[in-house]
């Protein structure tokens, strides 16, 4: 595949969405397309399919030639059987009521022979483990389900590119890996070209033999996985997992596995040459807001919460996680009484949630909601965070200070459905914090974010309200969890299974560990995310030292992962203390 | 939620295609034929049974209420307006004065006077409006179960049929009519749970559209349209993208079709199925049904008193429940295994 001096603008838009992209990619390789939300990854995997300009339409110059066939002279339909692609969102993509029609459906229009049709449903099927859902329908499928459909469908036509947007943003860390593991697969045992859109790096950062990296439509880095980290490094550091980050002594030897990592751990600490950070975030919790007492909640004969208690007090910072389907968006939805109890109450600052109206009780919790684009309607996305707000409480200020941390300033004027995805889910994010609630419930807020804006959410939900605001997040990204929460529950089983302090909850779970534990599970027992350790050698030069967010930046500690309080060495006799204790401060 | 087809493993459901399609055919004869309100209210209950036993009563009950309510508009229309029949019914109503000239219709006829400049324009019948006859009303109820009965028999192909055994039976000759009905299905569950979620959003917005006064509420989200539109467009144009890139409109056509064209065999090998036995049993009641249509059974006037049910009523209704539990008869003679 041979990109050359591709430029490309979406009709009607005053900016190029690609900038003079130029790209070779090899038979077998594993590319990882990275970048900032809007820095035009979807559209350059859109031109690659040949859909940009076929159905697209717009202003295009240069040339995608793939096996020799230019896709300016030929439709994705005619690439169907040498490319594959898997878009974000699964719902999208499905065109058959049953799994086995859906993968049928590709394979009858590449002209597959009846026999092959029959073998190629069975074992795609099989790969992505659903072969007992064959004939299921489609619509009462769960949303990990149909992302692993639309995966066996794309498969199942055995092409000899893959290219993938974001295939796992709507997964449990379980089924995420899942998917990844074919690719890797598919990658090594098959020879496939595989080209992967991802922002939670820290899940396929070790399959990738190369990083190509896209910010407002140009490649800014195009490299080898090793080459790449340097410079990611030199250049901010934003776009690496948090593993990476435990370099060997002589700061060369850099980890993209746990378990690399755990070796460079090891022999740092058998040779004393430890030093870490850490941050305690401020836990100031105050009176009740929210309560649900013995809670029940059904959709239709299938019960998704039983007896369920919780408080939810001022200034907490919660992270909901549990796997698909463990009813983590059913529990926001009570809170701010969108659904009703079947039994129990649930009161929102006394507010029994079955006497309110939601649009009364939205003044105090506010809800963001998986899918951003239900939100916009409007012309304009000034207008659409303003919606809410009546114009006699309107805090100009305060409206500048959220669009600025979302850095939204440059696209008010926007058609909010002009956006992509990310954007859109900062818009949404945007219109909810307009109405100053008390408590926010948002439902994974950061897909489609990268690190950098995740970041700052996590630091606006934390320094909202002077820290009074009071937040639950329902998210797979336990990355985010230990840069955000002060609490985590895990769901499932239709009740908690667990709750408490990240450092208490995270590292004992078998699904839910951040990589950083992962990889000081038995040695030391901390490693959230803002645990970094590194040893003492490997210094940042000036020149290296990370330049976003610097008022959180530390001497020798990567922004991203900005600690708040502190780089402190420690011996290994501190161990038992950290152990012990759970904080490390 | 309106009901739409979701697979079920039970015998009606499991009836192959072809039978299906003759059943619906011959089903729709008869009661196009029969006009006989005892006989066709026996139908109706035949055709219950098929649905209890095909695990779709609810969902026929949910479209029998929407239907219902048409039928009772369609009967009292035609019973007011119709002037058929001998036997009066409600002849009392020809002296009420809510019709009479000194009611509202002199205001009609002055306003019509302005209009039209004519003196009288509208001249009192009396028959015209208050005649109800027996005859009305067993026209009446004979038609609102014959469309009860027709609507059935969709309702029970459309809720037993998976759409996309019907794509690949209808293969290239309406692959494309077949395959929107595919997606149809597919998406309207999407759709609804989209149009949830748009309201759901907007009201955690602190828009008040969850308001008591239900008039008020469904007038407060009529704005909801343009976003579920917007979200809607923006899917169809990422599915029609999906289906391009797996090979949707190639020149080549699907793998069926090509097959079909190159095997040249005249005959093929079909698997029988005792639950096919519908197709075996429906042509014997259907000519049986013809026959008596023949001999006059059915030839009654839709106008008549005579509601009474003689030996011949009773072997056309005996018929008429035969053919439409046709499903019911061959799932129980099947056992529902194949």
């Amino acid at each position: 595949m041979k990109i050359t001096g591709l430029s490309y603008r979406y009709p009607g838009q005053a900016k190029d969405a690609l900038k003079r992209i130029d790209m070779t990619v090899h038979e077998g390789e594993f590319i990882l397309l990275m970048g900032p939300s809007g820095g035009g990854k979807s559209t350059l995997l859109r031109a690659l399919t040949g859909a940009i300009p076929h159905l697209y339409g717009g202003e295009i110059s240069g040339d995608v030639i793939i096996y020799g066939r230019n896709t300016r002279n030929h439709g994705p339909k005619e690439f169907a059987d040498l490319l594959g692609m898997v878009f974000q969102d699964p719902e999208a993509q499905l065109v058959m009521t049953s799994p086995e029609n859906e993968v049928r459906f590709g394979l009858e229009n590449i002209g597959v022979e009846n026999g092959g049709i029959e073998r190629r449903i069975e074992e795609s099927l099989e790969i992505t483990n659903i072969g007992n859902f064959r004939k299921k329908f489609i619509p009462e499928m769960s949303g990990g389900e149909k992302q692993k459909l639309a995966m066996a469908s794309i498969i199942a036509m055995d092409t000899n590119i893959l290219l993938l947007d974001e295939p796992t943003s709507q997964l449990d860390p379980k089924s995420a890996e899942e998917i990844l593991s074919i690719l890797r697969k598919f990658n090594e045992e098959r020879g496939v070209t595989i080209i992967l859109v991802e922002h939670r790096l820290e899940r396929c950062f070790r399959f990738a033999d190369r990083a190509v990296f896209l910010k407002d439509g140009e490649i800014v880095l195009d490299d080898r996985m090793d080459d790449y980290i340097v410079k990611a490094r030199k250049s901010g550091g934003i776009f690496l997992p948090p593993i990476t980050y435990l370099s060997g002594t002589r700061g060369n030897e850099v980890p993209t596995t746990v378990k690399e990592a755990r070796k460079i751990v090891h022999n740092a600490l058998l040779n004393n040459e430890l030093s870490y950070v850490s941050r305690s975030i401020p836990f100031q919790t105050g009176r009740n807001l929210i309560h649900l007492s013995n809670v029940d909640f059904s959709y239709g004969n299938s019960k998704v919460l039983s007896g369920l208690d919780l408080r939810i007090r001022e200034g907490e910072k919660i992270a909901l996680v549990g796997r698909n389907g463990a009813g983590k968006s059913t529990l926001l939805k009570l809170m701010n009484g969108i659904l009703k109890p079947d039994q129990g109450r649930v009161t929102v600052n006394g507010m029994d949630t079955r006497r309110h109206p939601t649009s009364k009780l939205a003044k105090i919790c506010g809800y963001l909601s998986q899918n951003p684009s239900d939100y916009l309607h409007q012309k304009t996305v000034e207008k659409e965070i303003f919606l809410g707000v009546a114009k006699s409480d309107v805090d100009l200020s305060y409206m500048a200070w959220i669009i600025e941390s979302l850095s939204l300033e440059e696209h008010l004027d926007t058609y909010p459905r002009d956006i992509s995805a990310g954007e859109r889910e900062r818009v949404a994010l945007a219109s909810i914090l307009a109405l100053r609630p008390k408590v926010l419930a948002l439902d994974e807020p950061t897909r489609g974010m990268d690190y950098t804006q995740k970041d700052i959410l996590a630091r606006m939900l934390n320094e909202e309200g002077k820290g009074k605001l009071a937040s639950i997040v329902a998210t797979h990204d336990v990355e985010f969890i230990t840069a955000y929460a002060n609490r985590v529950i895990i769901l499932g089983n239709g009740n908690i299974l667990a709750d408490g302090p990240p450092k208490k909850v995270l590292p004992g779970s078998l699904l839910f560990s951040p990589q950083v534990n992962l990889a000081t599970r038995g040695f030391l027992e901390l490693g959230l995310r803002e645990d970094i350790i590194r040893p003492r050698e490997l210094k940042w030069s000036s020149k290296e030292k990370p330049t976003g967010h610097s008022r959180h930046s530390q001497k020798g500690v990567p922004s991203a992962i900005a600690p708040r309080t502190g780089i402190r060495s420690r011996k290994r006799g501190q161990e038992n203390a950290v152990r012990n204790g759970g904080s490390i401060v | 939620m309106i009901p739409i087809y979701s697979p079920k493993n039970n015998s009606i459901h499991s009836i192959p295609l072809g039978s299906k399609c003759i059943y619906a055919g011959g089903a729709l004869v008869s009661v196009m034929i029969i006009n006989h309100p005892v006989i066709l209210a026996a139908g109706l209950l035949s055709i219950a049974m098929v649905f209890w036993r095909a695990g779709e009563i609810m969902n026929w009950l949910w479209y029998l209420k929407v239907f219902l309510v048409l039928g009772v508009v369609y009967f009292a229309i035609s019973v007011l307006v119709s002037q058929q029949g001998e036997t009066t019914l409600y002849e009392a109503l020809m002296q009420n004065s809510y019709f009479h000239e000194e009611s509202w219709l002199p205001f009609l006829n002055q306003f019509l006077k302005r209009v039209t400049g004519n003196v009288n324009p509208i001249v009192i019948d009396e028959g015209i409006f208050s005649i109800i006859t027996i005859e009305e009303v067993v026209f009446g109820i004979s038609f609102v179960l014959k469309l009860l009965l027709s609507l059935s028999i969709f309702i029970l192909f459309s809720l037993t049929v998976h759409p996309d055994n019907l794509l690949r039976r209808l293969g290239r000759r309406a692959v494309r009519s077949a395959l929107a009905l595919s997606i149809a299905v597919r998406l309207f569950p999407t759709l609804i749970k989209d149009a949830n979620d748009i309201y759901e959003a907007y009201v955690s917005r602190g828009i008040p559209l969850d308001q008591r006064n239900s008039f008020l509420r469904w007038i407060r989200r009529i704005p909801l349209m343009i976003p579920l539109l917007a979200n809607s467009l923006e899917r169809t144009n990422t599915l029609a993208e999906s289906m391009e890139c797996r090979g949707f409109g190639r020149q080549l056509g699907p793998t069926t079709v090509l097959k079909k064209r190159k095997s040249g065999h005249f005959f093929r090998s079909i698997e029988f199925s005792s639950l096919s036995m519908v197709t075996i049993i429906l042509p014997c009641i259907f000519l049986l049904l013809l026959l008596t249509q023949l001999g006059g059974w059915g030839m009654k006037s839709s106008y008549t008193v005579d509601m009474g049910v003689g030996s011949n009523e009773a072997v056309l209704g005996i018929l008429l429940i035969l053919m439409m539990g046709a499903p019911m008869v061959s799932s129980v003679l099947g056992g529902g295994g194949n």
